[in-house]
């Protein structure tokens, strides 16, 4: 009886577990996928993001410009010609141009509320290659229809205005951005007080299409009006709206261009390149190396004390933090031969990390080969070094070969080695001593740096593929070496 | 001094500190079936080792006396690698190599010298007939030779030995990991070869070794687990007139 208990809470407490270990694997596999692939930020901004209606003239840009929304200050700001690059309003870095068509330029600027520039507004709308300029924005009549290569794009105008006594500091408190929903009960009367979204103790009073004075005058007071009308008032003060972006992160654009400005800007292409360069240095540095010493410890070294004592420390460098191999590099690569922060002392400081890993499972294929085949080459006249090229290499070609992809998977996940031995260009490396960055490297730089948690992210997707590769290879080619083993 | 192939004078051997053999004197004749029987751990598989050196790949080995190989003396005299090559070894567990089948039969040829396509070809046919494999897998020579049968295998193990064009042939109980019809087989097969080959076989296995050899020895173990020869002569002779009582005994104990 007791043992039937016993049993039956072993099983369900072993469910329990495996069912909690592979939730939480999901999740956080769930979750950098998502994260990876979309990206979704919560940005205040001064306007209400709801699309208003033009019926005089369209804004478009060009597609490349990745702009979706412009708020009317941005606009305004862009058509006074005090915005030269599209980087604080788009993930682009691109020289801005406007190009307002005459029929509507003075529409335009009124709706903006300031005088005309006549730099912006062009003579003729045919004569200007729209198509090639990435940075291009046109303005035109609601008549003509989108310039192909450009999208239509929204702007949001309505503002959120309300009383100053609204927007004071009280008790160290002061009322934050409101959401979208938020507005939509302040505008129903829902709300009671104002202290609710942590303003003052005040009855929130909606008026629609407030004037100034009527703001101004009724402590709480709300309304929404239109940008050009709030630029004139001077006695009110805005509520920022919370705005929620979301996108994707990766596109096909987004892996094949180049890295911008530390990586907050562009894509991601030369770092994949350079992560792929230097796992290509990193192989061709530590295989041939640690297969002779594998060979060796294996075929030739006499057993005894020395061979001992190199096993141990092999074994031992094996589980060395990876930091202190970063040190080492440093130290030797970087000072002492002068090769600088490089990809040259970044991949030999990570060839060296993953050298014993490699003696070692070389070493282990290696001694696993069958010795009736090794006598059966000796019998037949072989010597023994061709023995162990034509018959123990080649059978223990998996093995090694297994090793070394893992033993790469672990270099390519790698950061502290490199923190002071690779650099961190995001330019493609021409040289072997150019500094380059690589793709771990690259998550761990854009964090510490501040440029971008989605651009960590997605890079983070890009390693995890690379890794999910590696690691699927690796498998194959352990059940294929299974099958030939025996 | 005519047809005899070894010569083995005084021939004791070591591993580190333990001695194996003790002083072993035996003639082995060309174009015969030479067998070793006796217990397990007499020092059978170490003595067949001794006669294409094989035992110089394990550490520690310790030789005394000598063996005349064609009157030439096999540790001071002749190049090891050639000596192999003149001297094939079939092993128990049959070990071909993860290749193709023809690549198994060529790997012996090739490491001595470069044939032209042709000639291999004929290389490897004429041994893949005279271990009477040929038949059975000309039309997959590429394919992988771990993947034939228990018995096949050992003959293609046989065939690659036969490839090098050697003049003996041991075989270290080829025979033991083997049903009865392969076995069978393989026993045919060394009856053929025994015409353009001499061959030296350790068996377990008595009706094997009065079955198909011309000559046997029979070795034992002494107190120290040294093992000795105590009797060389006609299969038949020792079979049923030996003239020690102790291969008596461990005949008949063997058949009774
Ligand atoms: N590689 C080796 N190293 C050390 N001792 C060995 C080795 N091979 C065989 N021996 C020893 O030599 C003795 C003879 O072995 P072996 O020649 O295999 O006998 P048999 O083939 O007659 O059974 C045994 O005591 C065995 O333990
Ligand atoms: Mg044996």
């Amino acid at each position: 009886m007791d043992r039937k208990r016993s049993n039956q809470i072993a099983l369900i407490s072993i469910r329990i577990f495996s069912a909690v270990s592979i939730a939480i694997l999901i999740v956080i596999l769930g979750y950098l996928l998502f994260r990876g692939l979309r990206y979704s930020n919560r940005k205040e901004i001064k306007v209400i993001p709801i699309a208003s209606i033009n019926n005089e003239f369209n804004v478009y840009a060009n597609k490349s410009a990745k702009l979706d929304y412009l708020d009317w200050f941005t606009l305004q700001s862009m058509a006074m010609g005090r915005v030269r690059t599209l980087r604080t309003i788009s993930k682009v870095n691109e020289k801005f141009h406007l190009y307002i068509d005459p029929r509507v330029s003075d529409q335009f600027y009124s709706y903006l509320a300031t005088d005309k520039l006549d730099k912006f507004i062009i003579k003729d709308s045919t004569a200007i290659n729209y198509k090639e300029d990435k940075g291009g924005m046109i303005v035109l009549p609601i008549t003509e229809s989108a310039p192909s290569g450009y999208r239509s794009i929204k702007i949001y105008d309505n503002v959120v205005v309300v009383n100053k006594e609204v927007t004071q500091l009280l008790n160290n408190k002061k009322i934050g951005a409101v959401t979208l929903t938020q507005i939509e009960e302040l505008k129903n009367n829902k709300i009671d007080n104002w202290n609710s979204l942590n303003g003052p103790s005040l009855k929130p009073d909606f008026i629609a299409n407030a004037s100034e004075s009527e703001l101004a005058n009724n402590p709480g007071s709300i309304s929404i009006v239109k940008a050009k009308e709030y630029s004139m008032m001077k006695n009110v003060e805005t509520l920022d709206v919370v705005n929620i972006e979301s996108g994707w992160n990766i596109s096909l654009d987004y892996l094949l261009s180049n890295s911008e400005e530390s990586g907050s800007f562009g894509g991601i292409f030369s770092i994949i390149v350079n992560t792929l360069i230097m796992i290509f240095l990193v192989i061709l540095i530590s295989t041939p190396i640690g297969l002779g010493a594998a060979v060796y410890l294996s075929q030739y070294a006499k057993k005894g004390r020395i061979t001992t004592i190199i096993r141990s420390g092999i074994d031992l460098l094996a589980g060395v933090p990876s930091i202190i191999f970063g040190l080492f590099g440093m130290l030797v690569f970087v000072q002492l031969f002068g090769w600088s922060f490089s990809l040259i002392s970044g991949s030999l400081t990570l060839s060296l990390m993953i050298l014993p890993t490699i003696i070692r499972t070389s070493e282990e294929s290696i001694n696993s080969v069958d010795k009736n085949m090794i006598s059966a080459s000796r019998g037949l006249g072989a010597t023994k070094i061709e023995t162990i090229f034509k018959i123990v290499l080649p059978a223990a070609k998996n093995g090694i070969v297994t090793g070394i992809i893992l033993a790469v998977g672990r270099a390519l996940g790698e950061t502290a080695a490199l923190v002071f031995t690779i650099g961190s260009s995001t330019d493609i490396a021409s040289k072997l001593t150019s500094s380059s960055r690589v793709l771990a490297q690259h998550i761990y730089l854009t964090i510490i740096e501040g440029q971008s948690i989605d651009h960590a992210f997605s890079a983070a997707l890009v390693l995890i593929i690379l890794e999910l590769i590696i690691n699927t290879t690796a498998k194959k080619l352990m059940n294929k070496g299974k099958k030939n083993g025996k | 001094m005519e047809n005899k192939l070894f010569n083995v004078k005084n021939l004791s051997l070591w591993y580190g500190e333990n001695k194996a053999l003790n002083d072993i004197n035996m003639e082995i004749e060309a174009n015969k079936i030479t067998a070793f029987i006796g217990p397990s751990g007499c020092g059978k598989s170490t003595f067949l080792r001794v006669l294409n050196r094989m035992n110089d790949l394990i550490d520690g080995v310790k030789i005394e006396g000598a063996v005349d190989f064609n009157g030439k003396d096999i540790f001071n005299d002749v190049d090891i690698m050639n000596l192999r090559q003149e001297i094939g070894m079939v092993f128990q567990k049959a070990n071909p190599f993860p290749m193709s089948i023809y690549d198994n039969v060529a790997y012996g040829p090739r490491l001595f010298k470069k044939y032209k396509k042709a000639e291999m070809n004929d290389i490897v046919e004429r041994a893949l007939r005279q271990a009477s494999l040929w038949d059975e897998i000309k039309d997959r020579l590429t394919t992988n030779g771990l993947a034939l049968s228990g018995g096949q295998q050992q003959r293609l193990c046989l065939a690659r030995t036969l490839a090098t064009n050697p003049q003996v042939i041991l075989m270290d109980e080829p025979t033991s990991a083997l049903d009865p019809i392969s076995t069978s087989r393989i026993e045919e097969l060394m009856i053929d070869l025994k015409k353009d080959y001499s061959i030296v076989i350790v068996t377990h296995n008595m009706q094997q070794a009065s079955r198909i050899s011309d000559t046997t020895s029979f070795f034992m173990i002494d107190q120290s687990r040294c093992g000795f020869l105590v009797e060389t002569g006609d299969t038949k002779d020792i079979f049923f007139k030996p003239r020690d009582k102790r291969t008596e005994d461990y005949i008949s104990g063997k058949f009774g």
